[in-house]
């Protein structure tokens, strides 16, 4: 591989040297008024090669002879000029509302949205600027359809859940593929606990011109075996030639917590620990003959007092602790700061941006600090040669939290009793808490992860002769990941460290490739072709090396040269490669009828040997029905029609880059090496195989004012990719197999509208989506994740399986549970849970998802806001077995439980009677599940753009005042803390909607000026 | 000209195109395939080595073993007051189908099976032949001391029934290839005799096998001495005697001066047969886990109950000095709070009660003590009031809970013994409760093993 990148760099040196275009230039108008029009596109059909043009509306661009420039800019009706030998184009842009005519990026190429025969959906750079969070992934929510964004809950810099039209796999990713400028970047979650972390937070939002996600397998399938899941390519902004633009953004956000349940507190705990602690000594006195203190203890005659004594501990009659909020930090918020500067001439343009932000989560010690840096350089070395260089370097600091279901997690607090004091009279922390006080690990402790990543590259383009164009681009996304622990010896119960101790992981990524393909695009009369054929290659190579080490000598000392035993030290490697092929062909006749082939052979060392490659066809086809003749008498309304279809295949690599062999790995016992059977083989192992078929219609009304989409689209998966239960008496419990099929079957469906043009204008964007997900066969395998999550034949991926809970016995304050004997279906209840059988309870995929986006601009104002919403999806509360469980133990309550609980009989109420020790409706059961609808407020933002007549006298070009607010309102039934969560240990495939201390969503009221000088 | 360039293009890409295909045949770094991990005596040893790690791991006997034995088994000794509910579902009896942790010991216990299996598949790699008796020997040693444990937890006990007519444990006596065959894999559950058969036949060809000394790993003491808990177990009391007998009166091992000593040791001490290795580099103590106070970086989620604490005398160092408190006046065991030390399991303390007990019902004498002289051995060591020099079986049951407390034998002891349990319920000797049921996981993916569940389990 080295030899060919070499190479490469010598094929660029080359080609330059011997390649020659013309150059063409012109100024463009507007055909309203004739004014120039700064910033217009120009792209050089068929080719990468673009430029825009400068304040006077002038540009000038290389192009082959013959060429055809198409010119497009927003609230203009795009244009294609065939220029013939023409050394100047000077065009007239007419002014139009339409949305059809913007150029959009593909799989090694673009396309004009007006000729796509595929499903792509776009989210511009603007809309996902300045916004307070720490990747774009995280930004897109809401804004287009049929892709499912979920945060797991207010931890800073985590993983996030992307779903493209569904889930199709149960052992291997669902996540989609990622393309930045050309090239795959590394999105492996390498966190080192079981919380995944998001390597996307280290990409500059700010730097991202648009976004397209390709959604049906026509437009995805050029990425062959890891497009089954989508794939989103990223467009990072490029230089405008013309006098160089400087902008600098400054913005300041206070964060609060989204949504915050209530807890008992210190006088309302301890009442309750009575009745509770009255109710267990009156069943026992009555059932057993015996009392409280010789049921737990064999000792009778135990007071209540003494039993808060004897089990908790530190405890103050008259404390009121609200440990719940000691979660929380008092200063989150974020700071931001922007600065670029963009321009250049015809021959060169560049887009350089620095970001500086610094990002307080809700919860105490979460942070995420970034600073990054980009240059995008564009030159034209002659009229047919030309080259660039993407370079973006970052480098972040995670201040990380511990998992959800660690005590040592701020959001574990809120479970310690308020009888119990967070610090003692003297002012230190109470070391004797009923669990684990987590305010010692907050002021005891270090997490920081710090990731330095450079993803760039460097591209040259050739325009053989004006038909054909040679690219060949090499980038490399170098990641380098520190994850840094320090434990004082206040954590040592939970770290199980003696006097302290840590934990230093480093982990190296290098992920390079290279893409090089040839494009034809050739207009013969009435018939466009366009084709696309080529090659790339990915090699990723990981290596890491950790350490564990505990006993230092004071918590002064926190790295791990000065503990003073390493109780673990590892380096690890392994690596995978990619080598594929590809084309396309479009073909478009008449501007009407429109159809493109593509396909991709892909081989991968991930593959069992007797499957290396695999071969990923699409067809599809267009229908501008507009064009018609037949449709020129209701164009007035009807101005845009088209009818497309499409059907490919797109696959699944596994995750694993060794899934396929049958492999051991070494152990230890003492100090001697052992090594033990590791994993079992399987030579036939291969992607998973996705066929889609997708039926579109586009429409625009009233010239286009109106625009949309409804898609039908059936994505039906085969062999999926399983790691099956085998028979534990083998020594091993999973297997890796091809076996089953999934279906997602949905449609979606966007409007975007100009309601009112003029000065005062309003503009809608509406996308709505449903996804069917059902598991149609996996062999008889159930595949258990979450607490009752599954995949299971006849059902979504992971729906919720589980007991039934029926409420609470009016006589008895006993909790009751349907039996639901499948033998036997009947609506009996029992108050023995054992009694009862489980069954399907719930599903935490939504029925739809969707966003509807406002904007509003008068003058210099403009107001925008977008309503998010996620409808029919269930979310399981996993800890409501400590926290709903009615004193079972010494977990705090929720308030609304002890109100609501039985007291005596003919009471109606779902919440058992509280009994302390004793289970009474706190096994896991359908009481803990609710429906986790809700409706967002994700942002409003309200802007001022001062007028020029002030911006000149300060000497700006421009000068932005604006307030945005993130997560400002949320509608929901859910009533604990936020509906949007799921709990980071457990967050996969299957384990999916469940709560357990889950941090809520973080609200961000900011404040921002923007400058242009 | 023009064709000249499509030749550069067309070249290059060829480059690539050949460049890089030998790039996608990568090996792991980290793990290796079959052919490699068994190609010499050297990889067989370490093979061992590996057995032995998955038989420390802690749902195995780093600690479940143990724990589940003593939390089944409980009868006013402990309370379970952790927050985790599988351990808390096993002490209260409430045990599902679906309980993680006895799905865990069941799991991780054939994992071990399975690396002794291929084991005694390719010894034929090593040449030496003292090495090939060891080796053989010590696979067995694990494979039947593993074996015996399933088919106490999992299965009804030896005298509840008809032993050749109980369904035991799955016997899987061969190595699982590694291109997985599920038909390798169904195996349906044996007899109770049927896997005793095999626990006997592999101790017995350890105690051949095995020498004298063999660091901290088995020895043919080892095997001796789980074989007398086997023959105990079965109530073969003759043959139990005669094993317990050849141990202590080997002088091989000596009980430690206090009894305190025998506990939380990083070496093996002279009273341990064999023990599980645990150090600050490898192996965990479950065991200390969830026994020790926090100020151990323990979970004390298991307590010690009054009724248990009564049992002693004052004086008895067992009392004083293996039961302490916590901060919050938690009773626990002292037995276990170093988190790095060793596991015991089984110490020469437990062979004089073997020795005692067999010769007290058998009425027999074999060796020089009696079975009075024999608790008096351990009562003089706990410094604890004398023994009874006509002891019955309740003192020397009694005994056994004093001395061996905590360490994995309250519901062999009970069941042998068909005694009663009183707390957390009221159950007999031979309860269904009292018998751990076949994870469901191992119902679902094993199909011989339709319609073999125990008994008192649906779902």
């Amino acid at each position: 591989m080295k030899r060919g990148l070499l190479l490469l760099v010598a094929g660029m040196l080359f080609l330059t040297s011997y390649a020659q275009e013309r150059v063409i230039s012109g100024k463009i108008t507007s055909s309203e008024d004739g004014s120039a029009l700064p910033g217009v596109n120009i792209l050089v059909k068929g080719t990468t090669t673009g430029t825009v043009t400068d304040v006077n509306g002038n540009y000038t661009i290389n192009a082959g002879p013959n060429a055809t420039l198409v010119f497009t800019f927003i609230g203009f009706t795009s244009i294609e000029v065939e220029t013939g030998s023409r050394s100047t184009v000077d065009v007239q842009l007419e002014s139009d509302v339409k949305q059809l005519s913007e150029v959009v990026v593909v799989g090694y190429g673009t396309q004009v949205k007006q000729d796509l025969t595929g499903n792509i959906a776009s989210v511009s750079g603007k809309e996902i600027q300045n916004q307070p969070v720490p990747s774009f992934d995280q930004a897109m929510q809401g804004r287009a359809a049929g892709v499912f964004v979920e945060s797991g809950n207010g931890k800073l810099g985590q993983g996030i859940k992307v779903r493209v039209r569904g889930a199709a796999s149960v052992s291997a990713s669902n996540e989609p593929l990622y393309v930045v400028d050309g090239i795959i970047v590394t999105t492996d979650n390498l966190s080192s606990t079981d919380a995944p972390t998001n390597p996307l937070a280290n990409i500059n939002s700010n730097d991202i011109e648009s976004i397209q996600i390709l959604k049906d397998a026509s437009a995805a399938a050029i990425y062959g075996s890891r497009a089954a899941n989508g794939v989103v390519i990223i467009t990072t902004k490029r230089g405008k030639a013309g006098k160089t633009a400087f902008n600098l953004n400054y913005m300041k956000g206070f964060s609060s917590p989204t949504r915050k349940a209530k807890w008992l507190d210190g006088p309302q705990y301890y009442d309750a620990f009575k009745e509770a602690f009255d109710n267990t000594d009156a069943i026992l006195l009555r059932d057993e003959g015996e009392d409280f203190g010789s049921y737990m203890y064999g000792e009778p005659g135990f007071t209540f007092d003494q039993v808060l004594s004897s089990e908790l501990g530190e405890w103050n009659r008259n404390a009121n602790e609200n440990w719940a909020d000691n979660a929380y930090q008092d200063d989150a918020g974020i700071d931001q700061m922007d600065l670029s500067a963009s321009g250049g001439n015809d021959k060169t343009q560049f887009y350089t941006s620095l970001q500086f932000s610094d990002q307080k989560g809700i919860l105490i010690n979460d942070r995420f600090k970034k600073l990054s840096a980009r240059a995008n350089i564009d030159h034209k070395a002659s009229d047919k040669i030309s080259f660039g260089l993407n370079f973006s370097l970052s480098r972040s600091v995670n201040n990380r939290l511990s998992d959800d279901n660690e005590f040592t997690t701020p959001m574990q607090l809120l479970a310690l009793p308020p009888v119990q004091p967070a610090r003692l009279e003297d002012g230190t922390l109470n070391q004797n808490t009923v669990y684990f006080n987590g305010l010692l690990k907050a002021e005891n402790s270090t997490f920081e992860t710090t990731v330095l990543r450079n993803v760039s590259n460097i591209y040259a383009a050739w325009q053989i002769t004006p038909d054909l164009s040679f690219r060949s681009e090499a980038g490399v996304d170098l990641l380098t990941q520190n994850e840094d622990m320090w434990n004082g010896s206040e954590v040592d119960s939970q770290t199980g460290n003696v006097k302290g101790g840590g934990f230093s992981a480093y982990t190296n990524i290098i992920n390079y490739s290279t893409n090089n393909y040839l494009s034809y695009n050739k207009v013969f009369g009435q018939h466009n072709l366009d084709l696309t054929a080529g090659m790339s290659f990915q090699k990723y190579e990981f290596d890491a090396t950790d350490i564990t080490a505990q006993t230092l000598p004071s918590s002064a000392f926190r790295t791990l040269t000065s503990a003073s035993v390493i109780t673990d030290g590892k380096s690890s490697a392994t690596d995978y490669a990619f080598l594929s092929y590809f084309g396309r062909a479009n073909y478009k006749f008449n501007d009407k009828y429109l159809v493109s082939v593509s396909g991709r052979l892909d081989g991968s060392s991930k593959f069992g040997k007797n499957e290396r490659y695999g071969f990923f066809p699409a067809a599809s086809a267009g229908w501008i029905i507009s064009q018609e003749s037949f449709m020129e008498n209701i164009k007035s309304t009807l101005s845009f029609l088209k009818l497309r279809g499409s059907i490919g295949v797109t696959g699944n690599a596994p995750t694993q880059n060794f899934a396929a062999l049958g492999l051991y790995a070494a152990n230890t016992y003492d100090i001697d090496p052992g090594i033990s059977p590791s994993q079992l083989s399987n030579s036939n192992l291969k992607w998973e195989t996705t066929v889609q078929t997708d039926f579109g219609i586009d429409f625009g009304l009233f010239n286009d004012r109106i625009t949309g989409e409804i898609d039908y689209y059936v994505k039906n998966t085969t062999d999926v990719l399983l790691n099956s239960n085998v028979s534990g008496i083998s020594g091993f419990l999973t297997r890796f197999i091809n076996i089953g099929e999934i279906e997602n079957k949905g449609f979606e469906f966007v409007l975007n509208s100009q309601n009112i043009v003029g000065e005062f204008s309003w503009s809608s964007s509406f996308n709505f989506a449903r996804n069917r997900n059902k598991i149609l066969d996996l062999n008889g395998n159930v595949i258990e994740g979450g607490y009752l999550n599954r995949a299971v034949e006849g059902q979504p991926i992971g729906v919720f399986y589980g007991i039934e809970y029926a409420g609470v016995d009016p006589q008895n304050g006993d909790a009751l549970y349907y039996i639901n004997d499948p033998e036997n279906p009947s609506r009996e209840t029992t108050n023995d849970y054992n009694a009862a059988s489980r069954t399907i309870i719930g599903n935490p995929n939504p029925d739809f998802i969707g966003g509807l986006n406002n904007t509003l601009s008068y003058k210099g104002f403009e107001l925008s806001f977008l309503f998010q919403f996620v409808y029919g999806n269930d979310v399981f509360n996993g800890a409501g077995r400590f926290q709903r469980a009615n004193f079972t133990y010494f977990d705090n309550q929720l308030v609304e439980d002890w109100e609501n609980s039985w007291r005596e009989p003919g009471d109606q109420t779902d919440v058992p009677e509280a009994r302390l020790f004793l289970s009474n409706g706190d096994k896991e059961s359908s009481r803990f599940l609710q429906d986790a609808s809700y409706i967002r407020l994700k942002t409003l933002s309200f802007g001022y753009n001062f007028p020029s007549t002030i911006t000149n006298r300060l000497s700006m070009q421009s000068l932005r005042l604006y307030v945005a607010a993130q997560n400002l309102l949320t509608i929901t039934g859910y009533d604990l803390n936020d509906p949007e969560v799921n709990t980071d240990y457990l967050a996969g495939n299957i384990g999916q909607g469940n709560d357990f201390y889950a941090a809520p969503q973080i609200k961000t009221i900011s404040f921002g000026v923007n400058i242009g000088f | 000209m023009k064709k000249y360039n499509y030749l550069i293009v067309v070249a290059y890409l060829v480059f690539f195109l050949v460049g890089c295909s030998s790039e996608l045949d990568i090996d792991p770094q980290d793990s290796v395939t079959e052919e490699v991990a068994l190609d010499s005596e050297e990889s067989i040893q370490s093979l061992l080595v590996g057995a032995y790690d998955r038989m420390a791991d802690g749902d195995v006997y780093g600690g479940w073993f143990q724990m589940t034995s003593d939390l089944l088994g409980t009868n006013g000794d402990v309370t379970w007051s952790g927050t985790f509910s599988d351990p808390r579902d096993i002490w209260n009896k409430t045990i599902t189908v679906n309980n993680a942790q006895t799905e865990s010991t069941w799991t991780e216990a054939y994992e071990a099976i399975n690396i002794t299996n291929i084991i005694l598949a390719n010894l034929d790699v090593v040449t030496d032949e003292d090495s090939r008796a060891r080796i053989e020997g010590e696979a067995k040693f694990i494979r039947g001391t593993i074996y015996f444990n399933l088919v106490r937890l999992y299965a009804k006990d030896w005298a509840d029934g008809d032993p050749t007519a109980n369904l035991g444990v799955p016997l899987k006596l061969q190595p699982t290839a590694l291109e997985y065959n599920p038909a390798e894999n169904a195996i349906s559950r044996s007899t109770v005799a049927d896997v005793y058969t095999q626990v006997i036949s592999d101790l017995t060809s350890a105690e051949t096998l095995l020498g004298e000394e063999n660091g901290f790993y088995a020895t043919t003491w080892s095997a001796k001495a789980m074989l007398a808990r086997v023959y105990q177990q079965q109530r073969n009391y003759a043959e139990a005697v005669v094993k317990a007998n050849d141990i202590i009166e080997s002088g091989q091992f000596a009980l430690v001066d206090r009894v305190s000593q025998a506990f939380n040791q990083a070496n093996n001490t002279s009273e341990d047969i064999f023990a599980i290795q645990v150090t600050n580099q490898d192996g965990e103590n479950a065991l200390q886990t969830f026994y020790a106070a926090t100020s151990f970086n323990g979970r004390r989620d298991i307590r010690i109950r009054a009724e248990y604490n009564a049992l002693f005398d004052e004086t008895d160092e067992r009392k004083s000095a293996l039961i302490y408190y916590d901060a919050s006046d938690r009773r626990l065991s002292g037995k276990y709070k170093d988190q790095f030390a060793n596991i015991s399991i089984v110490r020469l303390a437990e062979l004089y009660l073997i020795r005692a007990e067999a010769n007290l019902i058998t009425n027999e004498q074999v060796g020089p003590n009696t079975p009075g002289e024999d608790l008096q051995v351990l009562r003089t060591r706990a410094r604890a009031s004398d023994a009874p020099t006509e002891p019955t079986i309740d003192d020397i049951l009694l005994e056994r809970k004093l001395e061996l407390g905590f360490e994995g034998h309250f519901i062999h002891d009970i069941r042998r013994h068909e005694i009663s349990i009183s707390q957390q319920g009221d159950y007999e000797w031979n309860d269904n409760l009292l018998v751990l049921p076949i994870p469901q996981r191992e119902m679902d993916a094993n199909p011989a093993l339709q319609g073999q569940q125990n008994p008192g389990y649906v779902n």
